[in-house]
């Protein structure tokens, strides 16, 4: 039986644009077990990455608390690693080898020199790098520089990998060998990941659980245990099944039923978005 | 490799028809002043600019007031460097202070160092640490500007993954904001540099240091008053000679193993 | 149509050629000038203010230049046919191949460095950090300072490290804030401001340094000028001596119309045109004296062997050769 690595108590986030109050964190509570891979869906604007941020310690949370192997986070840790969307993540001077070198000085995770080269040399090849050590960040392509970037974030051995739509920016094609990617190395290192994307087909490829978060307030609307066999294949009935909850509860309209109520959108576009409003 | 290569060769071409160029403005300079239409005490001849800056290389002079040049030059650059780091390390902790230094550089930027002169003349009397003033207040605007904005430019991304990383305080700024800012610091040293070349020379061109210690700048404004005009060529020779030689050893060979090298320019 | 214009032009032609010396009836020779500003070039203000170029068939053009190293290279250019300057600079410039000489001399005033250390009483006690203001290198102050040097401390070097090169208001700027210089080589009207400042003194004067009076400026021409426009160069000569002679003969008036120039009481400036030493000639003073000695100590090549090297047959003539040695007039040129 795992233990639950992760807790997310209670968690909020409140701040003001001009005078309006955003509440895009309204008090969030999920677990994370040891070595599960997490992944966090929602809207735009639903806080997914706050909340990934405030786990990080990037972010104050305004209530709640977030836990972590027993212990409350204050602030950013070595033992949870982020790999961001943005490619300017790695150092762009220093060599895809001494980015990683870098983590591991800083970090006291490797003392000699000779052993963080034999350490990067590990994680070069767990990333499918080997051979690119001596090159610059603006030297490789987008999915080459996640890759670095995973690799520099798994090399201090962090407790829990969290991933803020670290494939956002790539291409589809790319984006797909990746996620193949991704598996084999969590499957390798049994590593805990926390991972946010706003693309349904990404989070049922790679979850075990999908977390669905309701935007403004950001809420969890569902916990979606997500028990599809390895490897996984759009192509599969369950994968359908999941995809179209998700969708749903996303608040989004099966094909059929859009399509009929498009009419009547077109009707009373006007009434419709009236109703939207809110009341004041 | 082939790109490279015909690349290599491009430039070589550059730079020999450069060379060529300047080396026919040199004998058209001569052929000028050998037609005698011009008074030569005023329009000396290049060969004998060569000779007197030759001579004054070997009698020690120019090499003296150039040693001294350079060595005010470091005072003033120096200062100048620690102090733009310290005023942009509180503008970067106070927003108040941020506006106060930026409304400060709109205001003084514009204004050449030398301006201040009579003024630093009268808080600091003539010699050299009036030079060093006037350098000072050149090289510190740009020096300021690019700081401010190398830091701003740093990525939020990096930024945070050095926080991740467990770095704070000095240490993230050391090991991330500054190579972050790097290329902007470049540039600012860079131009700080030629301002303050530029200051050490017209200051004391102007009021001319004093004569024991004077740089480059009283040599010429000395040997004009002696109208040894040469030796005021040859003066100006050593001055473009050591701009030209700091840049292109200097700046370029910092630049081409740094900020090039990792591809942050925006070319 | 081709005829036209021909007829029309050549029209043109007679006409201009019958109207064209009518209008230019009356020929003034142009003269440029490098004008300068002060107490020392009173005379030219004058003469400017009089119109007496114009009385003696000038035109005037008035240059201005900022240094006496300015009007020298002015002169050099031929930007301008006559200039004033010190006996060391034209000296200096004699030395390196300009074709000139001295036209006139050009008004004697009291030179003096001053300085306000109590403690300072010779040129024995500036210590090194003591820094002299003198307007610039080879100047005639720069020289007498020399000069001063090599009888009191017996080396013409001996200062050269305490030199500073300043403007003559900067340096009495400098020197009454008590502000990075020790001491002010300089000529009125800073020396009278200088020294009526409490506790500021005199450390040396010229006619000390130098033995007796001499040209604080001479008025320089090219030798081209002086020898393809002789009338012109009289008559510039002529001028100044006008210019000069007004001054000593109407003092109260001239004080009157400088005053506003320099921005002082007319009273004031009388007392600065009347101070002891004050003297606006145009007669040669200690032409030779400098030479020898900046020969000696290496700011020129070579000392003028004789007078004639240096100075135009107006200022020879002045100066006469008394056969069985020197003349009074003579004498004080060395």
């Amino acid at each position: 039986m795992k233990q639950d690595q992760l807790v997310v108590e209670s968690l909020s986030k409140r701040f003001y644009v001009g005078d309006r109050e955003i509440n895009a964190l309204d008090k969030i509570d999920f677990k994370v077990k040891n070595g599960e891979f997490i992944n966090l869906i929602g809207p735009s604007g639903c806080g997914k990455s706050t909340l990934l941020r405030c786990i990080a310690g990037f972010e104050k949370p305004t209530g709640g608390r977030v836990i972590l192997n027993g212990q409350e986070i204050s602030g950013p840790g070595v033992e949870r690693m982020m790999v961001f969307q943005n490619f300017e993540q790695l150092f762009p001077w220093y060599t895809v080898q001494e980015n990683i070198m870098f983590a591991l000085k800083v970090t006291g995770r490797a003392v000699s020199r000779a052993e963080r080269k034999e350490i990067t040399g590990a994680y070069l090849k767990l990333v499918g790098l080997t051979g690119f050590a001596d090159l610059y960040p603006h030297q490789l392509s987008g999915g080459m520089k996640q890759r670095v970037a995973i690799a520099r974030a798994l090399s201090v051995r962090p407790r829990i990998l969290l991933m803020d739509e670290p494939f956002g920016s790539l291409d589809a094609m790319t984006r797909l060998t990746l996620q193949e990617e991704l598996i084999r190395i969590w499957g390798e290192t049994k590593v805990t990941i926390l991972f946010v994307t706003h693309n349904i087909e990404e989070a049922i490829m790679l979850g075990d659980r999908i977390v669905v978060l309701d935007a403004n307030p950001g809420r969890v609307k569902a916990i979606i245990a997500n028990q599809l066999a390895r490897p996984r294949s759009p192509e599969a009935k369950e994968f359908n099944l999941i995809w179209e909850q998700i969708h749903t509860l996303l608040g989004f309209k099966n094909p059929e039923q859009t399509k009929a109520e498009k009419n009547v959108t077109q009707l009373f576009g006007d009434e419709r978005e009236l109703s939207l409003l809110p009341h004041l | 490799m082939v790109k490279e290569t015909r690349h290599l060769k491009k430039e070589k071409n550059k730079t020999l028809n450069q060379a060529l160029f300047i080396v026919g403005a040199l004998i058209g300079w001569e052929l000028l002043a050998r037609t005698g239409w011009f008074p030569p005490l005023l329009f000396p001849k290049m060969s004998e600019v060569f000779t007197q800056l030759i001579a004054e290389i070997v009698n020690g002079e120019i090499l003296r007031r150039l040693a001294f040049s350079l060595y005010i030059i470091l005072w003033g650059l120096g200062l100048a460097v620690l102090t733009s780091a310290v005023v942009t390390t509180v503008a970067m902790l106070s927003p108040l202070v941020s506006a106060w230094v930026q409304a400060l550089m709109a205001i003084m930027h514009p204004l050449p160092g030398i301006a201040i002169l009579p003024i630093i003349i009268l808080w600091l009397g003539t010699g050299s640490r009036s030079i060093v003033a006037v350098i000072w207040f050149s090289s510190i605007w740009p020096l300021i500007a690019n700081l401010h904005t190398g830091l701003r430019s740093v990525p939020t991304t990096q930024i945070e993954v050095g926080r991740n990383l467990g770095l704070k305080g000095i240490a993230l700024v050391r090991s991330i904001l500054i190579p972050g800012a790097f290329p902007y610091i470049l540039t600012g040293l860079r131009v700080g540099w030629a301002r303050a070349w530029q200051a050490s020379v017209a200051a004391e061109m102007v009021f001319g240091a004093s004569g024991g210690e004077g740089g480059l700048g009283w040599f010429i404004y000395k040997k004009r008053f002696f109208m040894e005009i040469p030796s005021v060529f040859g003066g100006m020779v050593i001055i473009i000679l050591i701009g030209l030689l700091v840049e292109r050893l200097c700046f370029e060979g910092v630049e081409v193993r740094t900020v090039r090298r990792w591809g942050m320019t925006s070319e | 149509m081709r005829k036209v214009v021909l007829v029309f032009l050549s029209t043109l032609l007679v006409i201009g050629g019958v109207l064209g010396p009518l209008v230019q009836a009356a020929p003034m020779e142009e003269l440029k000038i490098a004008g300068q500003f002060g107490l020392v070039y009173a005379p030219l203000m004058v003469a400017k203010a009089r119109g007496i170029f114009e009385r003696h068939g000038l035109k005037p053009v008035w240059k201005e230049y900022g240094s006496g190293g300015a009007v020298r290279e002015a002169l050099i250019s031929g930007e301008v046919d006559v200039g004033f300057m010190g006996i060391p600079p034209f000296l200096i410039g004699w030395d390196k191949g300009c074709e000139w000489k001295i036209a006139c001399g050009f008004v004697i005033v009291p030179i003096g460095l001053v300085t306000y250390d109590p403690n300072i009483k010779s040129l024995k006690d500036f210590k090194p950090e003591d820094k002299i203001a003198v307007p610039s290198p080879g100047s005639i102050q720069h020289i007498l300072l020399a000069m001063a040097a090599e009888k009191e401390l017996g080396d013409p070097n001996a200062l050269d490290n305490n030199i500073v090169a300043m403007a003559h208001p900067d340096g009495a700027a400098a020197l009454i804030s008590k502000k990075g210089i020790k001491a002010h080589f300089t000529t009125p009207p800073y020396l009278f401001e200088e020294l009526s400042q409490p506790g500021f003194h005199l450390i040396v004067d010229d006619v000390t340094i130098f033995g007796h009076p001499f040209n604080f400026n001479v008025g320089v021409a090219s030798e081209r000028f002086h020898d393809r426009r002789p009338a012109a160069y009289s008559s510039f000569v002529n001028a100044i001596g006008e210019a000069m002679a007004w001054i000593n003969c109407n003092k109260e008036e001239a004080a009157k119309l400088l005053a506003p120039e320099f921005g002082l009481t007319p009273e004031k400036t009388l007392t600065y045109l009347n101070w002891e030493g004050m003297n606006y000639t145009s007669a040669p003073y200690g032409l030779m004296g400098f030479g020898e000695f900046m020969a000696k100590a290496g700011y020129i090549k070579r000392a003028p062997a004789s007078l004639e090297e240096i100075a135009f047959e107006n200022v020879l003539a002045i100066v006469g050769s008394r056969a069985g040695g020197p003349s009074e007039i003579e004498k004080i040129q060395y």
